[in-house]
């Protein structure tokens, strides 16, 4: 976490209750450059952001513990003027086309079938979301 | 002969005949009604009772379909359509209805109302047989919620296979030596051939389970189709690289799509046409747009070909059936789930549209896929695709 203070690295929040996946996208975040934070929950999610100084995207997964918590998180989120700038890449198992279009819908940038992705594709994407966003 | 005896004999034939038929309605194992033209309930056999839990004398010179009795659930337009077919257009009905059995529980039935008619042309009855299929409706809908809570749960393990593995084959830690690559190649396709089977059960599921989704709006057909050719490259083994080419259209056609159900159907088509080239000599997938009229509608129709194994004369009839795979399909790509054009059928049919194919042995296919120029049909629905 000593990289936070560094401003070249991207800062990314993954929030993932599935620890092997978890895993996997940390370590392939860090090898792709970024600073990584992780959480399970959305609680643990919101004590990283009401605590850190910078977070640069959200990587998000649907099912994390309660009803709707991925959706309701958004929506949380993007009522807050502190933290509804910050760009959600949603990256889930979730089925249905609808699911993506009520997360398009709350305003988050991206949506993807975790599955269906290679996680090199993913952090790529994220890289050139952010250098977009930078230009 | 005298005619007294044959007039009587003749008389309890006809009596006897009358009462085969009777004992026949009376005992059928589906619920019978005969009303009079304004559906009041002249008879009901013994399965009424058993069915609705109304006494055959309790139903009698009462109205069928009300919510006097068992009926009266389904909403207003229900109803319309079934008294303008049987009473005004004369025709049989037939459908699935909710109905209410005297102990308050709903039961699902399939309905067949016929009109029946007198010399001048009038309705004098109404026949009514109804099954009661709730049981069937209940293993159905159990098997749909399996399949779709199975898919839900094995896409987190096999997310995870993909992830590590792909992660070992890109040396994330540290490199591997030639055996280990290949072997991990073996586990990564596998799973690979995973999740297309998962993703295609998951799209089964909510197709059967009703009510697609479709929304048309505005788009680029031209454009869709070189992006989802240029995507599909990611995504198909990335060994077989055989070029897909596609001859853009002087102008852009546009029209209004569900340019996600578009892709969805269009994907099959691209990957089956690669999937069976694949191997041959000089391989050759080939995607066209036309727009003439098929079956009196105006339509843009997309044509996939390719000139790979095709499909044998007499497997054609069977293509799209859900799992079915051509004998020499099997032969020739272990990994086809079957339910790829099954899929493109029921979408291409929700959205308007025509789906079907010509093809020959071992020389080439080609399949067709219709969008009217009106647009694709806006579906209300409840589901999208996974």
């Amino acid at each position: 976490m000593k990289d936070l203070n560094n401003p070249d690295k991207k800062v990314i929040l993954v929030i993932e209750d599935e620890a092997p996946l978890l895993e996997a996208i940390k370590r392939k975040l860090e090898l792709g450059g970024s600073s990584v934070l992780t959480a399970t929950t959305t609680e643990q999610a919101l004590s990283y952001l009401q605590d850190e100084k910078r977070i640069d995207l959200i990587w998000l997964d649907h099912y994390i513990f309660g009803k709707e918590p991925g959706l309701l998180f958004v929506a949380e989120l993007k009522n807050s003027p502190k933290w509804k700038s910050i760009p959600i890449f949603v990256v889930s198992n979730a089925a249905g086309a609808e699911k993506k279009q009520a997360y398009l819908s709350l305003g988050v940038d991206k949506y993807y079938a975790k599955v269906d992705y290679r996680l090199d594709q993913l952090v790529k994407d994220i890289q050139i979301f952010l250098a977009e966003k930078k230009e | 002969m005298s005619p007294d005896r044959s007039g009587i004999s003749s008389i309890s034939k006809a009596e006897e005949e009358l009462q085969k038929f009777k004992l026949a309605v009376e005992n059928a194992s589906d619920h019978i009604i005969i009303t009079n033209e304004n559906a009041v309930i002249l008879y009901a056999n013994k399965a009424v009772e058993r069915i609705t839990g109304f006494s055959q004398k309790e139903v009698v010179g009462k109205k069928a379909g009300t919510k006097e009795l068992w009926g009266g659930m389904m909403p207003r337009e229900f109803y319309e359509t079934m008294w303008e077919t049987i009473k005004n257009r004369k025709k049989v009905f037939t459908g699935e209805v909710q109905n209410r059995r005297k102990n308050g529980e709903i039961y699902t039935a399939l309905a067949s109302i016929s009109p029946v008619l007198g010399d001048n042309g009038a309705v004098r009855f109404f026949v009514g047989i109804e099954r009661d299929i709730t049981k069937e409706k209940a293993i159905d809908l159990a098997k749909t919620e399996f399949v779709s809570l199975a898919s839900h749960q094995l896409r987190t393990p096999l997310t995870a296979i993909n992830w590590y593995s792909e992660m070992l084959l890109s040396g994330d830690v540290g490199p591997l030596s030639e055996e280990q690559s290949r072997y991990l190649k073996e586990v990564y396709k596998g799973s690979q051939r995973m999740v297309r089977l998962v993703n295609d059960l998951l799209n089964v599921s909510r197709l059967e389970a009703g009510g697609l989704i479709v929304e048309p709006v505005p788009a680029k057909i031209d454009s869709l189709i070189a992006a989802s050719i240029k995507e599909g490259k990611f995504s198909v083994g990335a060994e077989k690289e055989i070029p897909v080419r596609f001859e853009r259209s002087k102008e852009e056609t546009k029209l209004a799509v569900d340019s996600e159900l578009l892709n969805q159907v269009f994907r099959n088509l691209i990957n089956n046409a690669v999937r069976y080239c694949s191997g041959r000599p000089n391989p050759k997938v080939e995607v066209s747009l036309d727009k003439r009229p098929v079956d009196g509608v105006n339509s843009l129709v997309i044509e996939v070909r390719d000139n790979g194994i095709g499909i044998p004369k007499l497997e054609q009839g069977r293509v799209f059936e859900k799992f079915f795979r051509a004998s020499n399909a099997q032969k020739a790509a272990a990994g086809g789930t079957g339910l790829g054009l099954y899929i493109s059928k029921t979408v291409v049919e929700k959205w308007g549209g025509k789906i079907w194919f010509e093809s020959e042995e071992g020389k080439d296919t080609a399949f067709y896929v219709t969008i009217p120029l009106t647009g694709m049909v806006f579906q209300k629905g409840e589901k999208k695709l996974a």
